[in-house]
């Protein structure tokens, strides 16, 4: 029996040699690709970008400081938009995250905690033109409702514009904050919470003295997440933000709309300017140049959001 | 006299207008009569108003193609501006069925539409504007129909607003004009809706309505932007005092008539008539453009004989007037040479 099986063994050995090692070029082929892949993104979108300073001769300081994109390429209207977006969607979403968290981890009995955590999870894979939809059919005419009733003119606002577009992505982004929270208050050992209640705290008192503290860099992960997701949002944000070219906070004051008038951002811009361009020039350019920003504010919210997870004392 | 008895005299004014219409269907142009028997003020523009009605071309039909002789390449590919999509799409079914063609329509913009045709993406590029407007060279035009533009306004202003003059429509457009009682309606604020920079329809409208292809003045800073012809529809439809402008053949549309309701221009209908009689400029030439010179151009391939096709007598009479389209044909050469961009 066994002179019948050395020979058997022998050969599964080389040929599963043979195998690990085309396993680990394979591997290895694949990790070069997406090495390649990004390098190729950011090097193309690169390449496209400069042009606009470079052959179309729009001074940086015309594409960064000038409202005026249609017809001088000036983008201040889109990133003052994207900034604000980003600023409104956060302080709607953290608040309504970190404590949807504190209170799956600390307060809900376990089984409730487990269904709340599911449910949080199932919206992280609704699409995101879904989000835009509830938007135009619940968010905006909500807006206008309570709004016009408020200040008594039933036209004082149409209802869209950045508050719709602020509190839509605040949803979009409250599963992502919220389970990061989560692990990051479930990672702090259980001799904090406990020397804090052997202390006398209250439950209160721990939370918001003990455990806030701690897992707050893993909370700030979440939140550079959600930031670079509310950036880079196009269709939800497209469908509700009215697209109109009107900077955040000045032009708004005019009308009496601080933050709920229509605007423009990135995004947006370059969802509906880009399939009308049938040759290059200067508008072109400047959207490849509107993406590189993009891709450089995404790429730089990654490394932050990396850095902070490597200071985290717990995780 | 106060802006409110203004208002006033302004809504009696549309009373009136609209007792004169009911009597007298021919009440468009400048058979203001009616009004003119009280003292007009200066404001007073020329009693008209658009009905569905006005807007069809006669029922039309839908023509089958007979097999052509293609010795090329069995598969077509066609895309480009969204307004004359439905035209081609029409197309399609009758003339895949004869010639057992694969063609593929994509409509996504006369931008995207004469840069994938010039780039050789595709065989036919579809677009509202001439290829010079776009600065796109190297392309042969075929003009395969024409498409009347309308300026709609929401279901709210229906009846109030039905003409408004060049001049009030580029003060609105400039964002001069900002509520509707400017301009003889009620008292509310005017919401722009604009289609985004670079679209055939914006274009259009700028060089016939504004009057000026380079006008920096076509958009207000509050107008609310749309990518595409059926995002104005729901911009429309959910803005109450909104105007807008969309092709006919959308407000032709049964599901979206109820939304858009189109208004005069000057007194002048976006009719055929109007249009035929040099009155109505907001139009323009759809075309089909091949590369010039490319494999589209060669005798025997799909594109030439799709073109043919469409071009051919049995399409033009039935499926142009069906979907809501004008033939080429049909307008006159005084009136045709107005509208050919060099």
């Amino acid at each position: 029996m066994a002179s019948v099986s050395l020979p058997k063994q022998r050969t599964a050995r080389t040929s599963s040699k043979v195998w690990d090692l085309a396993g680990n070029i394979g591997v290895l082929i694949m990790g070069s690709i997406v090495v390649l892949i990004v390098a190729t993104i950011f090097i193309f979108v690169g390449s496209q970008a400069f042009q606009t300073f470079t052959v179309d001769h729009i001074s940086p300081g015309t594409f960064f400081f000038s409202k005026d994109w249609l017809y001088s390429q000036g983008t201040l209207v889109l990133t003052v938009g994207s900034i604000s977006l980003v600023v409104l969607g956060l302080l709607i979403a953290v608040p309504f995250s970190v404590g949807i968290a504190f209170f799956i981890t600390e307060l809900a009995p376990p089984w409730l905690g487990r269904i709340l955590r599911s449910i949080v999870e199932l919206f992280l894979g609704i699409p995101s033109i879904i989000f835009g939809l509830l938007g135009v059919a619940i968010v905006i005419p909500l807006i206008k409702n309570i709004i016009n009733s408020i200040t008594g003119d039933k036209y004082f606002t149409t209802g869209d514009g950045i508050f719709a577009a602020a509190f839509i992505v605040a949803f979009m982004v409250l599963p992502t904050i919220t389970t990061i929270s989560v692990d990051a208050i479930a990672a702090i050992p259980r001799e904090l919470r406990e020397g804090s209640l052997a202390l006398g705290a209250t439950r209160w008192q721990t939370i918001l003295k003990t455990l806030l503290p701690a897992s707050l860099s893993g909370i700030m992960t979440g939140v550079i997440l959600g930031a670079a997701r509310i950036i880079g949002e196009t269709i939800a944000v497209a469908l509700v933000i009215g697209g109109s070219p009107q900077i955040f906070g000045v032009d708004h004051l005019k009308s009496g709309q601080l933050f709920i008038g229509t605007t423009s951002v990135m995004t947006t811009q370059i969802f509906h300017d880009f399939p009308n361009q049938a040759k290059g020039g200067p508008i072109l350019d400047s959207l490849w140049t509107l993406s590189f920003l993009l891709l450089s504010i995404s790429a730089l919210l990654v490394f932050i959001s990396r850095a902070v997870t490597a200071r985290s004392v717990y995780k | 006299m106060s802006p409110k008895a203004f208002n006033h005299f302004g809504r009696k004014m549309l009373g009136l207008g609209a007792v004169a219409l009911s009597l007298s269907v021919a009440a468009c142009g400048s058979s203001s009569t009616a009004s003119s028997t009280t003292t007009t003020p200066s404001t007073t523009v020329p009693t008209c108003t658009v009905a569905a009605a006005d807007l069809s071309l006669g029922a039309g039909g839908t023509s089958a193609a007979t097999a052509a002789s293609i010795t090329g390449s069995k598969t077509l590919k066609i895309d480009g501006s969204t307004a004359l999509a439905p035209l081609f799409q029409s197309a399609q079914a009758a003339f895949d069925k004869a010639n057992s063609t694969t063609t593929t329509i994509t409509p996504n913009g006369s931008g995207t539409g004469l840069k994938d045709v010039a780039s050789g993406a595709v065989d036919i590029g579809m677009s509202d504007v001439f290829a010079s407007e776009k600065a796109v060279t190297g392309l042969t035009d075929n003009q395969v129909g024409a498409v009347i533009f309308s300026l709609v306004v929401s279901s709210d202003l229906q009846g109030k607003i039905t003409n408004l003059t060049s001049q009030q429509i580029k003060d609105i457009y400039a964002g001069n004009t900002t509520n509707w009682s400017k301009v003889g309606g009620p008292d509310e604020p005017i919401t722009v809706i604009v289609r985004t920079a670079g679209s055939g329809t914006r274009s259009t409208f700028d060089r016939y309505v504004i009057g000026d292809p380079t006008t920096k003045s076509d958009q207000p800073v509050t107008a609310l932007s749309a990518d595409k012809t059926g995002d104005v529809v729901t911009a429309v439809t959910g803005h109450p005092g909104s105007i807008a402008y969309v092709a006919t053949t959308f407000v032709l549309n049964e599901t979206q008539k109820a939304a858009l309701n189109p208004i005069c221009i000057d007194g002048n209908k976006p009719t055929q008539a109007d249009v035929n009689g040099g009155k109505y400029q907001f139009w323009s030439f759809e075309h089909a453009y091949t590369k010039t010179g490319g494999p589209a151009e060669a005798a025997g391939s799909a594109a030439q004989a799709f073109l043919t096709y469409v071009k051919g007598n049995d399409f033009q009479s039935m499926d142009l007037p069906r979907l809501g389209f004008l033939t080429v044909t049909s307008i006159p050469a005084a009136v045709a040479t107005t509208h050919q961009v060099k």
